[in-house]
C-alpha cells in the first residue's frame, strides 16, 4: 500500500480520534480479489465509518497507532482474509539466560483454551504472548445464509459468558430492521434473563479467581452457588443455561410470576453466601494483599480498555447505555473502582453481581402484564448494529439481512479489546501470579474467536 | 467387574478439558461432583495423574493435536468420555469445512454423554461405569 | 528389637490413618467433594495398578529407590538411632525424588525440582540445627538416649523452638498451609503438586508411599522432643499434623518467595535462636 494512502488512512482515523471517537469494530469483506476493511467509529451513539479497499496480500498500516484496542480486531481479519497489518511482531525472542515455556492451551486454571508463550528468568516473566484460535468455530460464516429464526439458538451457545447477550443483541438488530415493537413484558423478561446470564458468568469468574488464589474451600462454595444458579434458571425456563427462550419478536413462552419469585429466592440465597465470601476476601490480609499487588495496569492504558477492565481503573464505561432493554426505567449506578489491579477487578465482580441481583429483583417487581411475543414479520432487508450489556462489558452485533435470511453477521465482545492489554500487564510478574492476572481479565475467548 | 476395577471406580481422577465453546458441560460436571453420586471422583490438572479424560466442547484442527498429546501422557488404563453435543457429534457448530471434528475422530472414545447440557447424574454415572467396566467401550449415557 | 519392629509397623499403619481421618473430616464438611472413607488407600492401589509412563529407567526406578531409603530411615527412627543417620536417609530420599523429577527433562518437572531443592535447603538446615541443639542439650545424638531426657521434660523445656521448627519443617515437607512450595499454589493445577507433577502411573504410587512413610518419620522424630510416653508423644504430634492438614484446606496459598521467607524464619530461624540460647544458658 502506498505511503500516501497509508498516511491518508491514519490521518483520517487520527482526526476522528481527536474529535472523541473510539474504534467500535473492524470488519472485512472480500470481492473480486479485493479486500475492503471497514473501521466503524463511535462517539456517544453516533457512528462514523471509514473504508479502505486494497488488493489481496497488501500490508495495511496498523490502526493500533491510533486506536490500541484494534490489535485483536486486526489479528482476526488477518486470520480470515489475505491481508496483513503492519504491527509489532509477537514472536518471542531467544535470549540467553531466559527460558521459553508454553502455558496452555488446556489448563485447569484456564476456563477456555488459549496458549501463552512465556519468556522468563527465575520465574519472573519478561515477555508473554497470547496465541488464540483454539475456540474458533467460524460462527459468523455458519450463520450467513441461514434464516433469522435459527440464529438466536446458535448465538446463545457461542459463549458461556455472553451467549445470551449476543442472542438478545441479534434479536434487537433484526427487530430494528423490521420495525418490530416487542411487547413490554417481553422486554422486561429479556432484561431479567440477561442479568441472570451475567450472574452466571460472574460466578464462574469468581470460581476461577478462588482457584487461582488456592482457596479450595471457597471455590467449592462458589461451585455450589453455580449449582444453585442453575436451579434458579431451570425454575424460570426449564434449562440451566437459559437456552431456548429468546426469539425474534419476544420470548417463546410466558413465564409465571411465581416462577420468577421462586428463582429470586434462590438468587437471594446466592447473594447472602457471596456477601460472606466477599467479607472474608476483603478482611483476610493475605488474600487482599495478594490481589492488590498483582495485575496493575496504568490508568492511561486502562482508559483505552473496555468493560470491567476500564471500570476498575476509574473509567465509568456504561455498557447498559445503548441496550434496548428497559435499564433506563431502573436506576442503577455504574460500578467503578480506582486501583486498576486484581483487587479492583475482583471486587468489581462482587459489585456487579450485587447490581445484577438488585436489577433482577426490581425487574420482577416492575414487570408489566401482557403478551410476551409479537407476531414477527421479517421481510425487510437492511443493516443494523445492536449493542447489549454483557457480563464483562458490551457485546456488539452487526447484522445485514436479505429479507428473512442473514446475509452477513459480525459480532464482537470486550475481550477483543482487552486481550491486547494482557501481555503488557504480565510483564514483570511472577509465574505464580500469572493465572490470577489472566483470571482478572475475564476473557470470553469463545465469544471473541467465534 | 473385577475387584481391581471396583477399587479403581472408587478413586477416579478426571482430567476435564473444555476444548472450546460455552463451557456449559464442564461447569455442569464441576457442580455434579458435589453430589453424593460423585463420590470418589476428583478433578486433576495433570494428565499423568488422570484416569479419565473428560472432553466437552468443539474440537478444531488446532486443539486436536494438543488433545492427542494429553491423551498420550495419561498412563494406562485410561478412558475417554465425550460430553455434550459438541464433542459427541459436533451438531450445532459443525460446518462443511470449518475444521470442527467430533472427539471420536481424534481419540478412541469409551463413552458418550449426550445433551446440551447433559444431566449431572448421567455424567457421573458414565464416568463411574466406564471405569467399573474395565475401561471398555461403553454405550451412550 | 520387638519394640523397634512394632514401632516400624505401627507407624506404617498410623500414617495412612491420619490421611484417612483428613479425608473423612473434609468430606463431612458441607459443600465439599464427596469421597469414600478409605479413598486414599483406593488411590494408592489404583496408582500401583497403572503402567509406568516413562521408558527412562532413572525416572522409573528413582521413586523405588526413594521408597527403599524411606523404609530404611523409618527403621532407624523406630530404633532411636543417631539423628545424623536419619537426616542422611531423609536427604537421600529427597535427592532420589528430585533427580527423578529432573530426569523427565520437561520444564515443569525441572521447575518442580528447583522448588524441591529450595525446600531441601530449609528443612535440612532445620534438622542440622536440631541435631546440634540435641547434642548440646542432651549430650548425645542418639535418639533412644535423648528420650531419657525427654521423659523428665528437660528436652522440651530446653528445645521448645527446635521442636516448633521441626514441626514447621514437617509442614514444609507436606506442603501445608503457609509453607506450600507448590508452583501454582492451587491444589488442582498441573503445576501445584510440585515434585509429584512429573510422576505418573506406578512411579506416582511409589512417590505417594514414600511421602506417607516420610510423614511417619517426621512425626516420630518430633515425638522424641515431647515429654510424654513415646506412644502418647507420637499421637500428639500426629494430631497436630492432622490439624495442620485440615487448616491447609482453608488458608490461602502464597507466592513461593513468601513461602520461602516464612520457611526460613520458622523452620530455620527458630531452631537457630534456640541453639544460640542454649549457649547463653
Amino acid at each position: 500500500m502506498s505511503e500516501k494512502r497509508s498516511a491518508s488512512l491514519l490521518s483520517k482515523l487520527s482526526g476522528f480520534k481527536s474529535m472523541g471517537f473510539e474504534l467500535l469494530l473492524m470488519e472485512a469483506s472480500e470481492a473480486d480479489n479485493k479486500i475492503t476493511v471497514n473501521y466503524l467509529l463511535e462517539k456517544e451513539g453516533q457512528f462514523e465509518s471509514v473504508d479502505i479497499t486494497v488488493s489481496e496480500n497488501t500490508v495495511v498500516p496498523s490502526v493500533t497507532l491510533v486506536f490500541p484496542r484494534g490489535d485483536r480486531m486486526e489479528k482476526d481479519i488477518e486470520q480470515r482474509f489475505p491481508v496483513s497489518f503492519k504491527r509489532k511482531s509477537d514472536e518471542m525472542p531467544h535470549e540467553e539466560g531466559y527460558s521459553l515455556i508454553d502455558w496452555g492451551p488446556f489448563h485447569p486454571l484456564l476456563p477456555e483454551p488459549v496458549l501463552f508463550h512465556i519468556l522468563m528468568k527465575d520465574e519472573v516473566i519478561k515477555k508473554a504472548s497470547v496465541e488464540t484460535g483454539y475456540n474458533c468455530r467460524e460462527v459468523e460464516k455458519l450463520c450467513a445464509g441461514r434464516k433469522v429464526w435459527d440464529i438466536p439458538g446458535i448465538l446463545e451457545k457461542v459463549s458461556d459468558a455472553n451467549g445470551i447477550s449476543l442472542s438478545l443483541a441479534f434479536a434487537s438488530a433484526v427487530e430494528e430492521i423490521n420495525a418490530i415493537d416487542i411487547p413490554q413484558k417481553a422486554r422486561w423478561i429479556r432484561m431479567i434473563i440477561n442479568e441472570m446470564s451475567c450472574v452466571n458468568a460472574n460466578l464462574q469468574g469468581l470460581y476461577n479467581t478462588a482457584q487461582c488464589l488456592g482457596l479450595y474451600g471457597d471455590s467449592v462454595r462458589i461451585s455450589k452457588l453455580v449449582g444453585l444458579y442453575r436451579e434458579a434458571a431451570e425454575l424460570i425456563c426449564g434449562h440451566p443455561l437459559l437456552f431456548g427462550i429468546i426469539e425474534i419478536g419476544g420470548i417463546n413462552k410466558d413465564i409465571a410470576k411465581d416462577s420468577f419469585y421462586a428463582a429470586n429466592a434462590v438468587l437471594q440465597e446466592i447473594e447472602n453466601e457471596l456477601t460472606d465470601i466477599r467479607k472474608k476476601w476483603e478482611s483476610t490480609a493475605a488474600i487482599a494483599k495478594r490481589l492488590r499487588t498483582t495485575g496493575f495496569i496504568d490508568s492511561e492504558t486502562a482508559m483505552t480498555a473496555s468493560g470491567r477492565l476500564a471500570r476498575a481503573a476509574g473509567n465509568a464505561v456504561d455498557s447498559r447505555k445503548y441496550s434496548k432493554l428497559p435499564y433506563t426505567d431502573l436506576s442503577y449506578t455504574v460500578q467503578v473502582r480506582e486501583e486498576s489491579n486484581c483487587y479492583a477487578r475482583t471486587m468489581l465482580k462482587f459489585d456487579d453481581l450485587s447490581q445484577s441481583f438488585r436489577l433482577i429483583d426490581r425487574g420482577i417487581e416492575s414487570m408489566p402484564k401482557g403478551e410476551v411475543k409479537q407476531e414477527a414479520k421479517v421481510k425487510k432487508s437492511g443493516e443494523a448494529i445492536a449493542r447489549e450489556h454483557g457480563a464483562d462489558g458490551e457485546v456488539i452485533v452487526r447484522v445485514r439481512l436479505k429479507r428473512d435470511t442473514v446475509e452477513s453477521l459480525f459480532f464482537r465482545n470486550d475481550t477483543s479489546v482487552n486481550i491486547s492489554f494482557l501481555p503488557g500487564c504480565l510483564e514483570g510478574t511472577e509465574l505464580t501470579d500469572f493465572p490470577l492476572i489472566v483470571s482478572g481479565f475475564d476473557l470470553d475467548l469463545s465469544g471473541m474467536e467465534k | 467387574m473385577s475387584w481391581l476395577d471396583g477399587i479403581r471406580a472408587k478413586s477416579i481422577s478426571v482430567l476435564q478439558i473444555n476444548a472450546g465453546g460455552c463451557t456449559g458441560c464442564t461447569r455442569q460436571f464441576q457442580a455434579a461432583l458435589l453430589l453424593d453420586s460423585g463420590k470418589g471422583i476428583t478433578l486433576t490438572g495433570n494428565p499423568r495423574h488422570a484416569d479419565v479424560l473428560f472432553v466437552a466442547g468443539c474440537i478444531n484442527n488446532k486443539s486436536a493435536d494438543y488433545l492427542r498429546q494429553i491423551y498420550e501422557k495419561m498412563p494406562s488404563p485410561k478412558a475417554v468420555v465425550a460430553a455434550g453435543t459438541c464433542a459427541c457429534d459436533g451438531k450445532l457448530f459443525r460446518g462443511e469445512d470449518n475444521g470442527i471434528s467430533t472427539l471420536d475422530e481424534i481419540l478412541p472414545v469409551n463413552a458418550y454423554v449426550r445433551g446440551c447440557v447433559p444431566g449431572m447424574d448421567e455424567m457421573l454415572e458414565t464416568v463411574i461405569n466406564v471405569v467399573e467396566d474395565g475401561y471398555k467401550e461403553y454405550k451412550d449415557g | 528389637m520387638l519394640e523397634v519392629i512394632l514401632w516400624f509397623i505401627g507407624i506404617i499403619i498410623i500414617v495412612p490413618v491420619i490421611y484417612l481421618a483428613e479425608n473423612i473430616i473434609l468430606s463431612a464438611i458441607p459443600g465439599q467433594n464427596r469421597s469414600y472413607p478409605i479413598q486414599p488407600i483406593y488411590r494408592l492401589i489404583k496408582h500401583f495398578s497403572k503402567t509406568d509412563l516413562y521408558n527412562r529407567p532413572l525416572t522409573r526406578w528413582f521413586p523405588v529407590g526413594a521408597c527403599v531409603f524411606a523404609l530404611v530411615t523409618l527403621f532407624f527412627v523406630s530404633a532411636g538411632e543417631n539423628i545424623m543417620l536419619i537426616i542422611s536417609g531423609l536427604v537421600m530420599m529427597e535427592l532420589f525424588i528430585l533427580v527423578g523429577a529432573c530426569s523427565t527433562k520437561e520444564p515443569y518437572g525441572i521447575m518442580a525440582a528447583q522448588r524441591g531443592i529450595s525446600r531441601l535447603t530449609v528443612w535440612s538446615f532445620a534438622l542440622m540445627i536440631a541435631a546440634a541443639s540435641l547434642y548440646k542439650a542432651a549430650g548425645t545424638l542418639k535418639l533412644s538416649l535423648a528420650i531419657q531426657y525427654s521423659g523428665e521434660s528437660i528436652l522440651l523445656s530446653r528445645l521448645p523452638l527446635v521442636t516448633a521448627g521441626l514441626f514447621t519443617a514437617a509442614m514444609i515437607k507436606g506442603n501445608l498451609g503457609y509453607f506450600d512450595f507448590g508452583i501454582n499454589a492451587n491444589t488442582m493445577s498441573f503445576l501445584d503438586t510440585a515434585l509429584y507433577t512429573p510422576y505418573g502411573g506406578r512411579s506416582l504410587g511409589f512417590v505417594q508411599l514414600t511421602q506417607w512413610i516420610e510423614t511417619g518419620i517426621w512425626l516420630k522424630l518430633i515425638s522424641f522432643f515431647l515429654p510424654w510416653q513415646p506412644l502418647i508423644s507420637f499421637l500428639v504430634s500426629a494430631v497436630f499434623y492432622l490439624a495442620a492438614m485440615l487448616l491447609n484446606a482453608v488458608v490461602p496459598k502464597m507466592t513461593w518467595k513468601k513461602v520461602m521467607m516464612n520457611s526460613w524464619i520458622w523452620a530455620g530461624g527458630l531452631p537457630a535462636i534456640n541453639y544460640i540460647w542454649l549457649y547463653m544458658l
